[in-house]
């Protein structure tokens, strides 16, 4: 016997403009600060081995971390930020993986992060809609956050899995560390124990914060 | 545990699931299990129910509770009335309609218990929806069903978890075909609007199962092995037949609570063992061999899904499948959302397993018949895959009588107690004395019997006797199986004019 298991998909986006403003450290740093709470996450629910996979995209697509790997020991390797924002490419990739096989009979719904700053530039809606088609696809758990003024708001909305909530968006490096603990957290939690996403984004973190706009 | 002169025992048991331990939620599943009379005949009824797990569903576990009752009664009325008398293709068709009445009367107990119980405040709070939409998504479940009649085993299931069959020779049959839409969290369910044409169907005739398994999924998500369907199943039936029902039933719970949690969910298992299967006529007509190799499944289920037998990694014997058209509407058992899946219907099909049983969902009719050997009280026939009329016999199904029976597609079989293992150009067999063994060399056309007393292994020709081997001793069995005789020993064996040493 063995816990079910959950995997939990990272989609960043690594584009040239992700270069600018320290936009791509900051989603490094975010990320490595998330790691403690989604082992928070899976104590809190014994019967889940939540395993985590990374996906970049920039010119094309390819695994940053393309073996499941336990949350327990997963370390994050800082990306780099080069090329265009082939999103399609990645929903292709990432297609394949919850397709059944190699997704398990009992795993728990998938739970997917979405990070970006722009627009994609390949066709990532055949992608997506071919993401959809898969069984495991329809049923995964989706949150987006996009990454400052420019980031394409109707595809991070449309991401997304609950209609009501739609993406979050964050202005600065505290924002963008706040939003995607809140987003990885809630994911996760929300496929592992069968309860919903929340209705409504995080609540603000600093006044001073929110004012703040880096990006 | 309840035990009939029908021969079938049965236990079960459930384990609150760890994640609901912690939420201090109730057990959501249900099981039960009756003997009712009929006609002087005894027939055995086991049910499972897995009520959803969602914040929504605030009252399934009622519902559950009251999914395995209703079970029960419908049966029991289909019984009382003489609906599961008769030949295999009325019986079908009477079982056909047996998903309206669980539906319908599902849900007037439902709307019963909340005219006597109406949602209360905090029930609402809980669920974060309102309740008096439809109230009957409150007491959402699914159903398995087995019907164990003296020459027959009925199943219907409605939902996720698992319906497995094991026979006598150790086989493990998932018999009914698969549904696609139950992946992840989400599943049929009584609560649904197309809960009767959801529901699959099967019956299992020959060969006589020895043992059937009702699970929720809590049972089942707990092993990771892929094919814990085969290798518990297998286990299982081990266990009864070397510790005895008793002593698997002791250790049932401890086995539900591991599996409850580390699965996290509820886990419920109803299991009916039966040690003696049937015994079958001595040499079976022609429409009896049909009968024979006759295991009937009907689909109410989903045009759409085009896999229908639902686990390719199982040694299926032959099945026939009638797929009827229905919508194809799922739920997310675990959501708190009511939001429903649905896809066109399907248009009605058919499809059959093994190449020459028949479809229509009744006996089977085999195909021309390409060989006859026989001799001594026993009869085999040969049939070849009428849809390929240039097969050969390495391709030809096989039949045999005398308190025996096999099925083959290809080159292997093997049955009742029994088990022939092929290496090559040797053959294995390991056996239970009482039980009368054949096996088959297609490349050589060559019959291979045991006799009653296990005292003579024989190869049989097209027609004429061949050797007959005596049997001394054992080395090939079981060593921890009681009721293999340790004094047995495979044979050494060779076949005069056949390439096999």
């Amino acid at each position: 016997m063995a816990q079910r298991p959950l995997h939990f998909f990272v989609l960043a986006d690594c584009s040239g403009s992700m270069a600018a403003d320290g936009k791509m450290q900051a989603l490094n740093n975010a990320m490595r600060e998330t790691i403690p709470h989604l082992v928070d996450v899976a104590d809190a629910n014994p019967h889940a081995m939540v395993l985590v996979r990374v996906l970049s995209f920039s010119t094309g697509a390819r695994w940053h971390v393309g073996t499941p790997t336990p949350i327990e020991t997963f370390q994050w390797a800082d990306l780099k930020a080069e090329g265009y924002t082939d999103l399609g490419a990645a929903l292709d990739l990432l297609g394949g993986e919850l397709s059944s096989p190699p997704m398990e009979e009992r795993a728990l719904p998938p739970a997917i992060v979405l990070v970006s700053d722009g627009m994609p530039t390949d066709d990532y809606r055949a992608a997506y809609n071919a993401l959809l088609d898969e069984a495991w696809g329809a049923r995964s758990v989706r949150l987006a956050v996009g990454i400052g003024r420019d980031a394409d708001r109707e595809m991070l909305n449309g991401f997304v899995s609950s209609e009501e909530l739609g993406a979050v968006t964050a202005n600065n490096p505290e924002q963008l560390a706040h939003m995607i603990r809140w987003a990885s957290v809630h994911a996760s939690r929300a496929a592992s124990t069968a309860t919903a996403l929340p209705a409504f984004g995080p609540a603000p973190i600093d006044p001073t914060q929110e004012l703040e706009i880096t990006w | 545990m309840t035990s009939n002169h029908t021969g079938w025992s049965v236990i079960g048991g459930s384990a609150l699931g760890g994640r609901h331990v912690s939420s201090g939620a109730p057990n959501q599943d249900a099981w039960v299990t009756e003997t009712l009379l009929h006609s002087g005949k005894e027939h055995v009824v086991m049910a499972v129910a897995d009520g959803h797990g969602g914040p929504r569903y605030v009252r399934s576990d009622v519902g559950s509770k009251l999914a395995v009752a209703v079970a029960v009664e419908v049966v029991r009325d289909a019984l009382g009335k003489g609906r599961l008398d008769g030949p295999t293709r009325k019986v079908d068709r009477e079982l056909a309609a047996l998903p309206s009445q669980l539906v319908d009367s599902w849900s007037t107990r439902c709307l019963a218990h909340l005219a006597d119980n109406p949602f209360t405040g905090e029930e609402g709070a809980k669920a974060g929806a309102s309740l008096h939409d439809d109230p009957l998504l409150s007491y959402g479940s699914t159903l398995l069903i087995g019907i164990l009649s003296p020459n027959r085993c009925h199943l219907l299931q409605l939902g996720d978890g698992d319906s497995l069959v094991a026979v006598a020779n150790g086989t493990v049959v998932q018999p009914l075909p698969a549904d696609d839409r139950l992946t992840g969290s989400e599943t049929t369910s009584l609560c649904l609007p197309n809960a009767d044409r959801d529901f699959r169907m099967a019956t299992v005739e020959q060969p006589s199962p020895t043992l059937v398994l009702l699970s929720t999924d809590g049972y089942g998500v707990a092993f990771a092995d892929t094919g814990w369907r085969q290798t518990v199943t297998t286990d299982l039936l081990h266990q009864l037949r070397t510790r005895g029902l008793e002593r698997v039933a002791e250790s049932l719970p401890t086995w539900l609570e591991e599996s409850a949690r580390v699965g996290g969910d509820d886990a419920t298992v109803a299991l009916a063992y039966r040690p003696k299967a049937r015994a079958r006529p001595k040499v079976p007509s022609e429409s009896r061999v049909a009968q024979m190799i006759a295991v009937t499944t009907i689909a109410l289920l989903v045009g759409a899904i085009g896999g229908w037998i639902a686990a390719d990694a199982l040694a299926d014997p032959v099945v026939t499948t009638t797929t009827f058209a229905a919508s194809t509407t799922s739920i997310d058992a675990t959501s708190t959302s009511s939001e429903l899946t649905t896809t066109s219907a399907g248009p009605e099909t058919t499809s059959t397993q093994g190449g020459d049983v028949g479809s229509g969902g009744g006996v089977a009719e085999v195909g021309p018949r390409a060989g006859i050997i026989g001799g001594d009280g026993v009869a085999v026939e040969f049939y070849a895959d009428p849809a390929d009329p240039a097969a050969s016999i390495a391709d030809a199904s096989f039949v045999s009588g005398d308190s025996s029976s096999a099925f083959a597609w290809g080159s292997f079989w093997s049955i009742d107690e029994g088990d022939l293992v092929r290496d090559g150009e040797s053959a294995e067999i390991v056996f239970e004395p009482e039980f009368v063994l054949v096996g088959v060399e297609f490349e050589n056309d060559l019959l291979w019997l045991l006799s009653e007393d296990a005292e003579w292994l024989i190869a049989y020709r097209r027609d004429s006797l061949c050797l007959v081997f005596p049997i001394h001793s054992h080395d090939g069995g079981q060593a921890d199986d009681p009721d293999v005789d340790p004094d047995l020993t495979r044979p050494a064996c060779s076949f005069p004019g056949s390439d096999n040493k």
